[in-house]
């Protein structure tokens, strides 16, 4: 093939002796000592040093092309990663091993009907041979902190006891099936009424745990990808910075047994009799982050009852509907309420700004399978946390009824 | 030999169009070294924030100027360097056009000695407007303003060395000369002014550390935004004050964490920069406590030490003239409500402690 390519190279420019393929192949011997001086291509072309030169140009070209589309970000053949270009190898590893993976995205953008809520979704399933083994979502969402849409649903999955903060100023919190964290307000902007842009990660049915290792395992993969997927989305929103993944989460958060003089670990918080046989176990996550979680319940870790201290101030944003609309009216000396048959949340104004306090009852239990135990709880719970956060003293009364 | 010389002279030539070249392309496009730099080289001409770039500049007879002193050195770590931006626009009401200026000074040394101009600087620099930074770096940033303490080779008989930015800008015309608002940049742009200006100003002080300072994390929180000053103030219970009528107070809460929470007071005039009225600042275990040193001591001259969760950690508090006495029941009790409720909050002991 080289030597087709000589003999047309010399052909055409040399002019001198244009040689067909054919005269070429039949005379496989040109060098006879009859022939005129070969043309300066040829001679070019035989000379060692010029086709040095040639390959190390060619070589040079090569390396400036590559270089430049280094720089360029237009590297032929190596696709973005996964989830706008965030996830890395070691993320994806982490979760999926060597597995085919199969990624479905969603361009992030603003739903052009709402109030710029929606931003979108990445979904990313690994498989072996035909059967899928394990998927994992992404999503970023500006959680709604006005029609309180994102009351309910979002916290049952991504504020659970079995989440841990993320730490080191990283605000977020992380277990081995859900993870979330808030993108910047140097990204997004702080307002009222909004609650924060986030981006969570779900893996699997949320709150399933089966052993300390596959915890420890799972939540760490699962910190990994998300921490590499806000930083992709901080870049795709066009801000700066990048969060660090943490290096020491604290361990991941235990059943243990009730204790009815100090309930859910709090100091002078006293659970009334009526609930102490069915609620034997209780679980404390989150302790020091965005939100404190506690749930408690009979054997078996499922919860019955949920009591919610919500820190962050943008984060108690999501809860704003809910104070104001949800149930009979509670009041407080700096605060206010609502409660209803399962459910109360209560907002006061406190040193870091608004604290919310859900408490929440998921099943029957007390006397009769009845639902009363935020109304029983609520006040002694904000009163102890209140004054756990110094914003004492807090008294709440429920409107008489 | 005749070829040998020409070939010289031809590769001369070469050489001499590629300097040309390459000198007309960097001073075009501004790069170094044509590109003008600012405060012993710490800041370049189009390196950042919109201040030091050309857009600066795009005002009708817009000039950069800088003054700088002495940089900083071993023998004096201290500097002074001020770099502005002036600007003329014809005034509809007046003959006499409008002139503008602003200006960003950055300053390199110890905190104030002098009590007075200690707290002045407290009441600037720990604002509410400001945020904490991040990576591990003992300061904080706004808009405007930014204050960064260096590590301890540079501290100077024990006590800190600091880097402070901060801005100001006016209008000249026929109003008199007012306060005009002015923001340097992001704070991720002061932010990045600060750490240039720090690592230049500890290479010259000769005490920088192996690595130079920097930060890669994002502002996680921003300030909020300010709002009448009211009761409880800095939403502390029981901190209250009796501001008058027709108040101009304006309170704005910054950080509230465990290792630093700060809250301001200012009086809001028309045209007037704002008078700093009152300041509340908790710093726990960083290097921001040091920056309280030399201050009278005590809960009576508001600078109170607590030992809490194990850190060192200093309470201060300060009212100016016109809130003065207007404490409820007094100045002091409202400073003893800020430190019962803050050290309550981030797990003070109630004893003197450490």
């Amino acid at each position: 093939m080289s030597e087709k390519i000589n003999e047309e190279i010399d052909g055409a420019p040399g002019g001198e002796t244009p040689v067909t393929d054919a005269e070429a192949l039949a005379a496989p011997a040109p060098a006879a000592p009859e022939e005129p001086r070969p043309s300066f291509v040829r001679r070019l072309l035989r000379s060692r040093t010029a086709r040095a030169a040639t390959v190390a140009a060619l070589a040079g070209a090569l390396v400036g092309a590559g270089a430049v589309a280094w720089r360029t970000d237009t590297l032929p053949l190596l696709g973005p990663s996964p989830c706008w270009d965030s996830l890395g190898s070691g993320s994806m590893d982490a979760l999926f091993g060597d597995r085919e993976t199969v990624v479905d995205e969603q361009s992030l953008r603003t739903d052009p009907m709402g109030d710029g809520g929606a931003y979108g979704q990445c979904r990313i399933t690994g498989y072996d041979g035909d059967r899928a083994r394990r998927q994992v979502t992404v999503d970023v969402r500006r959680l709604d902190g006005l029609r309180g849409t994102d009351a309910q649903d979002w916290p049952s999955e991504f504020l659970a006891s079995g989440m841990v903060p993320l730490g080191e100023g990283l605000p977020g919190m992380t277990s081995s099936t859900r993870a979330w964290i808030a993108l910047p307000q140097a990204c997004t902007g702080r307002d009222e009424f909004t609650g924060p842009t986030v981006v969570d990660i779900g893996m699997g049915r949320a709150g399933f745990e089966v052993s300390r290792e596959y915890t420890l395992r799972d939540r760490n993969a699962l910190t990994g990808a998300l921490i590499d997927a806000a930083n992709g989305v901080i870049e795709e929103f066009g801000c700066s910075g990048r969060y660090r993944e943490p290096r020491d989460l604290p361990a991941p958060v235990e059943w243990v047994e009730t204790d009815p003089s100090a309930f859910c670990g709090i100091k002078g918080l006293t659970l009334p009799a009526a609930y102490r046989e069915e609620l034997d176990e209780t679980r404390v996550g989150g302790e020091g982050g965005p939100a404190r979680v506690c749930e408690a319940g009979a054997s078996f870790r499922e919860a019955s009852v949920r009591l919610t201290t919500v820190e962050d101030p943008a984060l108690a944003e999501i809860y704003s509907w809910d104070s104001l609309r949800s149930g009979a009216p509670v009041t407080g000396s700096r605060g206010y309420g609502k409660a209803g048959g399962n459910r109360a949340v209560y907002r006061a104004i406190c040193q870091t700004g608004p604290v919310i306090f859900v408490l929440e009852q998921l099943r029957p239990a007390g006397r009769g399978d009845r639902f009363t135990f935020t109304r029983d709880l609520l006040p002694a719970y904000a009163a102890a946390e209140a004054e756990r956060i110094g914003c004492a003293p807090q008294k709440l009364t429920f409107a008489s009824s | 030999m005749g070829i040998g010389r020409r070939k010289a002279a031809v590769v001369a030539g070469v050489v001499a169009a590629a300097v040309v070249a390459t000198g007309t392309t960097l001073w075009a496009t501004d790069s170094r070294p044509f590109r003008d730099s600012y405060c012993w080289g710490a800041w370049e001409q189009n390196s950042g924030p919109s201040f030091l770039g050309d857009e600066a500049l795009r005002k009708s007879g817009s000039e950069r100027r800088s003054t700088e002193s002495a940089a900083p050195s071993a023998a004096r770590p201290q500097g002074t360097c001020t770099v502005a931006v002036g600007s003329e626009v014809e005034d509809d009401d007046s003959d006499e056009p409008l002139a503008f200026e602003e200006s960003v000074t950055l300053e390199f040394g110890p905190v104030p000695a002098e009590v007075r101009e200690h707290r002045d600087w407290l009441a600037r620099f720990f604002h509410g407007s400001a945020s904490p930074l991040p990576d591990g770096l003992d300061g904080l940033v706004a808009g405007d303003r930014g204050m960064l303490v260096l590590p301890s080779s540079c501290d100077r008989d024990g006590s800190p060395t600091v880097v402070t930015i901060r801005s100001e800008s006016t209008g000249d015309g026929h109003l008199g000369k007012v306060a005009v608002p002015f923001t340097i940049g992001t704070r991720a742009d002061v932010l990045r002014m600060l750490l240039d200006a720090a690592n230049t100003g500890m290479d010259k002080a000769g005490c920088a550390p192996a690595q130079p300072l920097r930060s890669s994390s994002p502002m996680v929180t921003v300030a909020e935004d300010e709002e009448s000053a009211g009761s409880p103030l800095c939403r502390i219970p029981g901190m209250r004050f009796e501001y008058g009528d027709r108040s101009r107070y304006k309170e704005q809460v910054g950080a509230v964490t465990d290792r630093l929470q700060t809250c301001s007071v200012v009086w809001k005039t028309l045209r007037m920069p704002d008078e700093p009225s009152a300041q509340y600042v908790m710093a726990n275990g960083s290097r921001l406590a040091d920056l309280f040193k030399g201050m009278p001591e005590g809960a009576g001259q508001g600078l109170v030490r607590r030992g809490c969760d194990g850190r060192r950690t200093v309470f201060y508090g300060h009212v100016e003239a016109g809130l003065q006495d207007r404490g409820h029941p007094s100045d002091q009790q409202v400073f003893n409500r800020f430190v019962e409720s803050v050290g309550k909050r981030i797990g003070c002991g109630s004893g003197e402690g450490a």
